[in-house]
């Protein structure tokens, strides 16, 4: 999604005009409530915990349609607890990529409740809510319950998060005015309380990535304490406005931001605060682009701020938190210091090395490095062109004034100009060489390197999308914006091996890897995108069988049941990987492809049940066909149909494995085959010769004769002599 | 065998290599112990000189392998023969008896008529085995058809593609069972 796509979608749901509801408090009381049913479903419960009219995932996943799915009505459960009203809106509770609706919970049926139900193409932070949920006694939306839920008619499914309803409005909605807060007011009401929070965020190595004004809840007056909204919804940073995004983050796409650092969500803070004491947004109606070269070439502070006056006292947090070289951007410890009043001189503002000339690209003087580098990635085309002429190689050389560098994308173009790999990646280079700090970008593709995948994954039916990211991954450009760092971290040769098994899967077209099995493999929680499951919503592997049965149950289609989405999700989600199954999947044999499948089904059943899924058996039982047909002998046919028809009946995937001719039975039939054709071509043989005479010719006649003439005359002689013999002896 | 062993063998001729030569051997080694045997017996020899030529005759005629015809002649002949030689036996076995024997028409008519029925078999035989063997083929292509059809039952019209395909390959008008 766009950034200005992202921009309208909270423009839509920020109405202040709506009411707010009452009587929730600001921080979570989750503690008296029970984890969440998704938690449980996945880890948390014990194979002998269950609770009376406790059913398997699947089957709970069933239910739960079952109970929500009905056209009309209003009460939607979300897990055991949660119902969903879908007939009370709440617009000014939506967030960018989910829409808010009134709930209840029936643990706590006096407090107000609501539910962000996701943007099917944009899924939750999964990984982030079992954290969250853990949080307690700090002013921040924590999640009281999550799972996907029946939406709609059609059996569509959603994925849905419950929170506390807040008590405050929004300190200001996308676009609108900021109020103004005193000096005091937004220490204590907001910038300590966030600290707080921060605090509580990175003991458990999260990162919040949407501290912005539009999701800070705080009384009118700004009396009371502040709630700082959700940040579950959608990906990381993906729906954060770019004015709160560092350079970096700016100049990436927005779904390219990635989870970040905490120091993404402190430069937030101060862009908040900046904000508020400017009391507008000065990039309200700028693009990312035009932000992101702003700071570049202002700074951070200076940009925002412009000639806004500033007490020195909030000057130095500010300062601090708006530099935008990470090494001296302020960490929790010196906002800590600060707010515990320990004073310092303001951190002054250190901008990018000016180089000894301006490079002129459309009209415009470029000064340093990181604005030309960001110049070029926003025009590229024309960067194109100037990478060819040779300019920037003559400029590099003898204008930069960090010598290093200027070897290094000197050696950038060198390769460029020998053709290695296309104009397109030798300016993805040349960027990364200029602007190591920068986002890896390429044409329309712009991502931080722990983003790339969740571009990807955004992304991932864009086919201008795919085709960047494996030019990015074939290009070696991780590996380069590594190299290219001025500290390289103890975690860079991990990030690197990801990258190359990025690519070891890409290079593989079989199903279960490919783009897919990158989609899945490192984006943690995903849901499957295989069309066989549109509108299911299967992030976990429990529900994945329950999701096909369903679908059988519409009507069977004639394609298989593991697609290529279907069987990366397995290779990525199933703990061991089923690498031998998901192999034969890609089998040219349709046979042994058909008994891949089952095989692979059959395991799922096996590890995720649930028990019975006869729609999806006998949908299978179809794709069997093949296989049972491939064998010769008609009564073993036979006899393997009715053991499929009993294995249908019964709902199970196991029994159907064994009842499909494996690989041995055929064999043997094949062995016995072969043998029954030699037979017949005997047989065929015989006959053709007895046709031909061969018990009737003169030959065989005359052989014949002689044999029976001498054994008669034989016979008579001996006769002859016997009696002979008797008569002359008496 | 080694390759020098066989070259030796080659070099040096044997007569056991010459089959002629050895049935000569074998001839004359016979005649040289049948010539007593004849001399001593010489009564029984006349008789059987004279009631074995029927034998003499088809030995004679049949020259196709094995001699069948002489054999089974010869048998019955020699069958027939025995009651004359059994007469000489009791009549003092000398050359009186012989005569005396060989006067006997019913002596001639046993040995001579056992030759004939010896010589009749062969007359007879060829029409009757054929129409037994035409017979008996068609019995056996209907029980040899039948397992074929139980194989194509079985494993399917596959199991005779090979044939069939064979069978068109050799013409249009070739049967099926042509292999």
């Amino acid at each position: 999604m766009s950034e200005a796509a992202t921009r309208d979608r909270a423009g839509e749901g920020h109405d202040r005009a709506a009411a707010v509801g009452t009587g929730a408090p600001a921080a979570s009381d989750a503690g008296k409530r029970e984890q969440p049913a998704a938690d449980k479903t996945s880890s948390d419960k014990a194979p002998g915990d269950k609770a009376p009219g406790d059913k398997a995932p699947g089957d709970r996943a069933r239910a739960d349609t079952a109970q929500a799915g009905k056209p009309g009505a209003r009460g939607v459960a979300l897990g055991k607890y949660i119902t969903i009203d879908t007939g009370v809106r709440l617009p000014h509770l939506d967030r960018p990529t989910a829409l808010a609706y009134g709930a209840s919970d029936s643990r706590t049926p006096t407090e107000q409740v609501f539910v962000l139900v996701c943007d099917p193409q944009v899924p939750p932070r999964l990984d982030a809510l079992h954290s969250l949920a853990k949080l307690r006694g700090v002013p921040l939306m924590i999640p009281v319950d999550w799972g996907p839920v029946a939406w709609g008619e059609g059996g569509q499914r959603r994925y849905a998060i419950c929170y506390d309803r807040p008590v405050d409005p929004v300190l200001a909605p996308v676009g609108g005015e900021l109020p103004q807060l005193r000096e005091d007011q937004l220490i204590e009401r907001i910038l300590r309380p966030l600290f707080r929070t921060f605090r509580e965020l990175y003991a458990r190595g999260l990162t919040h990535r949407a501290v912005c004004a539009s999701n800070l809840y705080l009384a009118e007056g700004g009396n009371g304490a502040c709630l700082l909204g959700e940040c579950a919804s959608a990906p990381a940073g993906m729906t954060q406005p770019a004015v709160y995004e560092p350079i970096d983050a700016g100049q990436a796409l927005a779904v390219g931001r990635g989870s970040g650092a905490l120091s993404d969500d402190l430069y937030a803070l101060g862009v908040l605060m900046a904000l508020i004491l400017r009391g507008q947004d000065p990039f309200q109606n700028s693009d990312p682009a035009a932000i992101a070269a702003q700071k570049i070439s202002k700074g951070s502070y200076a940009a925002i701020m412009g000639q806004a006056r500033v007490s020195l006292t909030l000057m130095e947090p500010l300062r601090g938190l708006l530099c935008d070289r990470i090494d001296e951007r302020w960490s929790l410890h010196q906002l800590e210091i600060w707010l515990n009043g320990r004073r310092q001189s303001p951190k002054q503002p250190s901008l990018p090395t000016k180089a000894r000339r301006a490079f002129n690209f459309q009209g415009r003087d470029y000064w340093t490095a990181p604005a030309l580098s960001h110049a070029l990635a926003t025009n590229w085309q024309d960067a194109l062109r100037v990478l060819s002429s040779g300019e920037l190689e003559r400029w590099a050389e003898r204008s930069l004034a960090d010598e290093k560098q200027s070897k290094q994308l000197a050696a950038t173009l060198a390769s460029a100009q020998a053709g290695d790999g296309g104009d397109d990646r030798a300016l993805a280079r040349a960027l990364v060489a200029l602007d190591p700090a920068a986002p890896i970008r390429l044409r329309e593709f712009a991502a931080r390197i722990d983003a790339i995948p969740q571009a990807l994954a955004l992304g991932f039916d864009d086919r201008d999308r795919r085709t960047a990211f494996v030019e990015v991954l074939r290009s070696k450009l991780p590996q380069r914006w590594l190299e290219a760092q001025p500290q390289q971290r103890p975690d860079h040769p991990q990030v690197l091996q990801q990258f190359e098994r990025m690519l070891w899967y890409i290079e593989r077209d079989q199903p279960g890897y490919g783009m897919e099995r990158v989609l899945y493999e490192y984006n943690s929680g995903w849901p499957c995108q295989s069309p066989l499951l549109a509108g299911s919503y299967v992030s976990e592997m429990e529900d994945l069988l329950p999701a096909l049965e369903r679908r059988a149950e519409q009507d069977v289609p004639d394609s298989a049941p593991i697609d290529r989405h279907i069987a990366a999700f397995c290779g990525a989600n199933m703990k061991p990987a089923p690498d031998r199954m998901i192999q034969g999947l890609g089998d040219p044999n349709p046979a042994n492809r058909a008994q891949a499948t089952v095989t692979l089904l059959a395991d799922l059943q096996r590890r995720y049940g649930p028990t019975q899924l006869p729609a999806l058996c006998e949908w299978m039982a179809r794709r069997l066909a093949p296989l049972t047909e491939s064998l010769h002998n008609r009564h073993v046919r036979e006899k393997v149909n009715r053991r499929i028809e009993r294995a249908v009946k019964s709902g199970s995937l196991a029994e159907l494995r064994a009842a499909a001719a494996g690989s041995d039975l055929r064999q043997r039939d094949q062995q016995a085959f072969a043998h029954a054709k030699a037979q017949y071509a005997q047989l065929a043989r015989d006959i053709a010769w007895l046709e031909e005479g061969g018990l009737t010719s003169p030959a065989s006649i005359a052989r014949a004769t002689r044999s029976v003439a001498t054994a008669a005359s034989a016979i008579a002689a001996g006769l002859i002599v016997v009696v002979a013999t008797i008569v002359y002896v008496t | 065998m080694s390759r020098s062993q066989a070259a030796r063998r080659q070099a040096s001729p044997k007569w056991s290599a010459n089959p002629g030569g050895r049935r000569l051997w074998r001839t004359l080694s016979m005649v040289v112990l049948l010539l007593p045997a004849g001399a001593v017996l010489l009564p029984t020899t006349l008789v059987l000189v004279v009631f074995m030529m029927p034998t003499l005759a088809a030995w004679l005629v049949d020259r196709q392998p094995g001699r069948a015809l002489a054999t089974s002649v010869c048998l019955l002949n020699l069958a027939g023969s025995l009651p004359g030689v059994i007469q000489v036996w009791t009549a003092g076995h000398d050359v009186a008896a012989a005569q005396w024997v060989l006067s006997d028409p019913l002596t001639w008519l046993a040995a001579y008529g056992a030759a004939a029925v010896g010589w009749l078999l062969f007359a007879v035989l060829p029409p009757v085995l054929r129409a037994h063997h035409a017979r008996s083929t068609a019995r056996r292509i209907r029980v040899l058809q039948n397992k074929q059809e139980t194989l194509e039952k079985d494993w399917g019209p596959e199991v005779a593609a090979d044939v069939k395909a064979a069978a068109e390959a050799d013409g249009p008008g070739a049967p099926a069972q042509a292999a």
